[in-house]
């Protein structure tokens, strides 16, 4: 134990740490920069490292940037990354009601609690949850892509159909470019720059960005209703921590959904976010402003990042595409992760592990320090945000692939976003369904060859099944609601 | 909601409804050809399969919101409610749609004569489209331009246009 200790608390590791979580809540609050990016502009400046503090930079890099994804989410209503969609649902109202303090605070304590329980889920149950995940074949990962699907439908609005609608039109914009599965391509119209099919951060900039600064001109609002007072002190820790139900339930969402390989964050905030919504006693203040929203998708989305780690250290297989940078940072460490990690390197193991646990601690240390920077962005007059925003968006869009196609896509889904906001529709399925879409069709048609075209084969198997039967208990649940208030009424 | 919103969402109800319309027997049929090779495997599921799911999907959900929208319009004829009429106040139209249009403006300049003149140019557009007359904040918003030019070009090692 103090062995491990030793090997974790060194000057060098501590620095690495406290660097990795910088950059990555600075690239994370970035709009259309991705925890992704992160981790690659910070690989090369491990060639030279030694393995510890190489992880731990790369590992604190992630964890910032999928905290810091929130903060643009809460602040001006663009989530950094596709993860932190959720957020804004709760984040954004909470800063038009001048709560951006309570709200961040929320976040950043959310976040670091699912992420010090992915930790010990990750010491404690990594082989347990692995063997778990394996059973994940192609007709659970549709189930539970549609799942996520539904849930987003279900929380997103007042109207089921709007969201619905949002759902397909995402669900067709992620089928652009080269089909995954027979490299036929698709809408593409005859542009070379549609072959690798449009990048989800610079949908996600347009719709949720450009489209909110032509709302603010429009109407000219400011980012804070100024006859509301802005709260300068923001919530105790103590206070925040009364919704602990809600904070364990998100860390064992993000736990189990981190774990399945491919999944992400955003399915576990949606889902968490929809069972707080339907469990709490104030389900009416969820979209509004609700605390409780945003911890629940705060929370889970944080407590993804230590078991996404799961699969990776314990079969060798990555999750999503930072653990597939961190396996190449690994691999040119000399560590080869797989079962005989951990009876060949357990001391290195137990570091990672501890260090992770760490690399939380720091999040929350340097994420209150940045809070008070960044609640700043609520004073600043809505005149010098739109054209800040502006700058933001196009920069970004740019720099998600260098592609300077991608900077029209920005602004046509600003566009399409604009008018899909005025008319009350929501965004946010539209941007899951974006997300969603290729993991959901890969994987619908791996088992539907498995299966030799049999549609049963979703309905046969049990987690399947199961899902099957929580996404359309999701959807209609508004509905049944009422039909069971109606009949209770009449009966009285 | 007054009649001229009823209206305006009947349309944009339309417009999906149309798009996938489109989608589904222009687009889906001539955008994307059925691989040979795959053909052969019995799968009931092929590259156009997905597509059709959802523009199917977009298109029903689009005639169920024009349907409740056509019964909303009925209702609201019928009562008093109807005779009020939405004004469109075109001043805060004609503004949104000036400051996209210096967006776009901003994305051609950005990609033909790079970012420094780009942001130089359209930034200080946009605050005179919002009435701004206030010189530190032409200031200030230059200066956010440049720190974003040092992020990326320097820090984050992004080669700007």
């Amino acid at each position: 134990m103090l062995d491990i200790l030793t090997g974790i608390i060194v000057f060098n590791n501590i620095l690495m740490m406290n660097i990795g979580v910088a950059a990555g809540i600075i690239i994370g609050a970035m709009p259309g920069l991705s925890a992704v990016l992160a981790i690659t502009i910070l690989l090369p400046f491990t060639f030279g490292m030694g393995s510890l503090p190489a992880i731990y930079l790369l590992l604190g890099a992630y964890c910032g940037a999928i905290y810091g994804g929130s903060i643009t989410a809460i602040l001006i209503n663009t989530p950094g990354t596709p993860n932190a969609i959720a957020t804004a649902l709760d984040g954004y109202p909470l800063t038009k009601k001048g709560r951006a303090g309570d709200a961040l605070k929320c976040a950043l304590v959310g976040s670091t609690f699912g992420g010090i329980i992915s930790c010990l889920a990750l010491i404690f149950f990594a082989p347990i949850i692995a063997s778990a995940a394996l059973k994940f074949g192609p007709a659970e990962y549709f189930s539970l892509c549609l799942f996520g699907l539904c849930v987003v439908v279900g929380v997103s609005g007042v109207s089921v159909v709007k969201g619905i609608i949002m759902i397909g039109l995402g669900l067709l914009i992620s089928t652009v470019g080269i089909d995954a599965i027979e490299g036929v391509a698709r809408f593409t119209f005859g542009k070379s720059e549609l072959l690798p099919g449009l990048t989800s951060a610079a949908v996600m900039l347009g719709v949720f960005a450009i489209s909110e600064i032509l709302v603010k001109s429009h109407s000219q609002e400011a980012v804070v209703d100024f006859d509301t007072p802005i709260k300068t002190k923001a919530i105790k820790i103590k206070e925040i921590f009364h919704y602990w139900k809600t904070m364990i339930r998100a860390s064992l969402f993000g736990v189990t959904i981190g774990a399945v390989p491919g999944t992400g964050g955003a399915i576990a905030a949606f889902l968490s976010y929809n069972v707080a919504q339907n469990s709490s006693k104030t389900p009416e203040e969820f979209g509004k402003g609700s605390l409780d929203g945003v911890l629940a998708s705060e929370t889970a989305n944080n407590a993804v990042t230590g078991a996404t780690l799961i699969p990776l250290l314990t079969l060798g297989v990555p999750g999503d595409v930072c653990m597939a940078v961190m396996l190449g940072a690994l691999t040119m460490q000399g560590i080869t992760p797989g079962p005989q990690l951990f009876t060949e390197n357990m001391f290195w193991v137990y570091c990672l592990m501890g260090g992770l646990m760490l690399i939380n601690f720091f999040l929350f240390i340097q994420g209150k320090f940045f809070i008070r920077g960044f609640m700043k962005i609520t004073k600043v007059p809505t005149n010098i945000l739109v054209p800040s925003i502006m700058i933001f968006c196009i920069l970004g869009g740019f720099a998600a692939r260098n592609y300077f196609f991608d900077v029209f896509v920005v602004l046509l889904f600003g566009f399409i976003g604009y008018w899909i906001k005025r008319f009350k529709y929501p965004v946010a399925p539209l941007a899951i369904g974006m997300v969603l879409g290729n993991l959901a069709e890969t994987n619908l048609r791996r088992a539907m060859v498995i299966s030799k075209g049999n549609v049963s084969t979703f309905f046969t198997k049990p987690i399947s099944l199961a899902f099957i039967i929580i996404s359309l208990l999701a959807l209609f649940w508004p509905l049944l609601k009422k039909g069971v208030k109606m009949i209770k009424e009449r009966r009285q | 909601m007054g009649s001229k919103n009823i209206k305006a969402e009947a349309v944009l109800a339309i417009l999906f409804l149309l798009l996938s319309l489109w989608a589904i027997f222009i687009a889906i049929p001539s955008e994307i050809n059925l691989s040979s090779t795959w053909s052969t495997v019995d799968s009931r599921v092929n590259s156009r399969t997905f597509p059709y799911f959802a523009a199917i999907i977009m298109g029903t959900a689009a005639l169920i919101q024009l349907i409740s929208v056509i019964k909303k319009y009925i209702a609201l004829k019928k009562t008093q409610q109807g005779a009020r009429q939405d004004k469109i106040i075109w001043q805060k139209e004609l503004r949104a749609i000036a400051v996209f249009a210096v967006c776009v403006v901003y994305g051609i300049l950005f990609v033909n004569i790079g970012y420094i003149f780009a942001t130089l140019i359209t930034t200080p557009l946009v605050l005179v489209i919002l009435g701004d007359r206030k010189w530190q904040h032409y200031l200030i918003v230059y200066g956010v331009g440049a720190a974003m030019y040092g992020i990326f070009q320097f820090l984050l090692k992004i080669r700007l246009p």
